[in-house]
């Protein structure tokens, strides 16, 4: 691995390390048009080789959220109201994208600022994207255990 | 009169008139929340929610408390935790129709480091 990128939500309820892979250039920072994204400011990044270990001190203060095609999960700490990271579920399998505003010892010259607009992407193509470029080593561990 | 809504609904602002400027805040919440303030007095401003469809967080000196909805997490506003004559209530731009703000002029805040504007 590269680097440790890490982050949390305000409250700390939510912590995550993104081991980022060695050779990247730069950190992707996507600022998705969709109506959640704009209404949270969410800039996402992955990397299919990065390793994301999300840790939570308290699951019952996560609340999940999804709309439209519902493949998407946010996690969104019940305490603070911040949305660290966003799962989806393709056959059986977690991947993850990151919320770079919660990241905090990332330089901001590393990152890649871009707009990304995926309306009127199949269900299928979305998926498929998903699986090529979102995180494939998403473990959640529970800080209490 | 505009309305700022939250994505599944629940939580609607109105405010009075389109923001004359927004902030873009860098300290540790608003970067989080990735918001885009625009300040009214709270006697301008009235919150349309349900009881119990919203939640807030209040965090420091505990002055200010930012507002979301339970259901979709998205931060509709901050407002004094003990309201006063002349308070003033910061709403998220970002649950407005993103027109209407399309050419307001956003300024960046140093809230992080040196409580001034960076532009």
């Amino acid at each position: 691995m590269g680097m440790n990128l890490t982050g949390q939500c305000h409250c700390g309820n939510i912590a995550l390390t993104l081991g980022w892979p060695e050779g990247s250039a730069g950190i992707p920072a996507r600022a998705c048009g969709c109506s959640f994204c704009v209404k949270h400011g969410g800039v996402w990044t992955s990397n299919a080789n990065a390793r994301l270990t999300v840790t939570i001190r308290d699951p019952a203060r996560v609340t999940r959220y999804a709309f439209g095609t519902k493949t998407a999960t946010f996690h969104v700490c019940a305490r603070c109201g911040a949305v660290p990271f966003v799962t989806s579920e393709i056959d059986g399998h977690d991947y993850a994208v990151v919320n770079v505003n919660v990241l905090e010892n990332v330089d901001p010259a590393w990152l890649r600022r871009a707009p990304a607009d995926f309306e009127g992407e199949s269900v299928e193509s979305r998926l498929a994207r998903r699986k090529r470029n979102w995180i494939a080593d998403v473990r959640m561990q529970d800080a209490g255990n | 009169m505009l309305t700022a809504t939250c994505h599944c609904g629940s939580v609607r602002v109105e405010i009075p008139r389109k923001p004359r400027r927004l902030t873009s805040c860098n300290c540790s919440i608003c970067r989080r929340y990735g918001a885009l303030w625009a300040y009214y007095k709270a006697s301008e401003v009235r919150v349309l929610s349900r009881q119990g469809a919203t939640r807030s967080y209040a965090w420091g000196d505990k002055s200010l408390r930012f507002v979301r909805c339970t259901k979709c997490g998205c931060v509709t506003h901050w407002e004094a935790t003990q309201p006063a004559v002349g308070s003033r209530v910061g709403v998220n731009a970002r649950n407005l129709d993103p027109a209407e703000i399309a050419n307001v002029r956003v300024r960046p805040f140093d809230g992080a480091a040196t409580w001034k504007f960076l532009d």
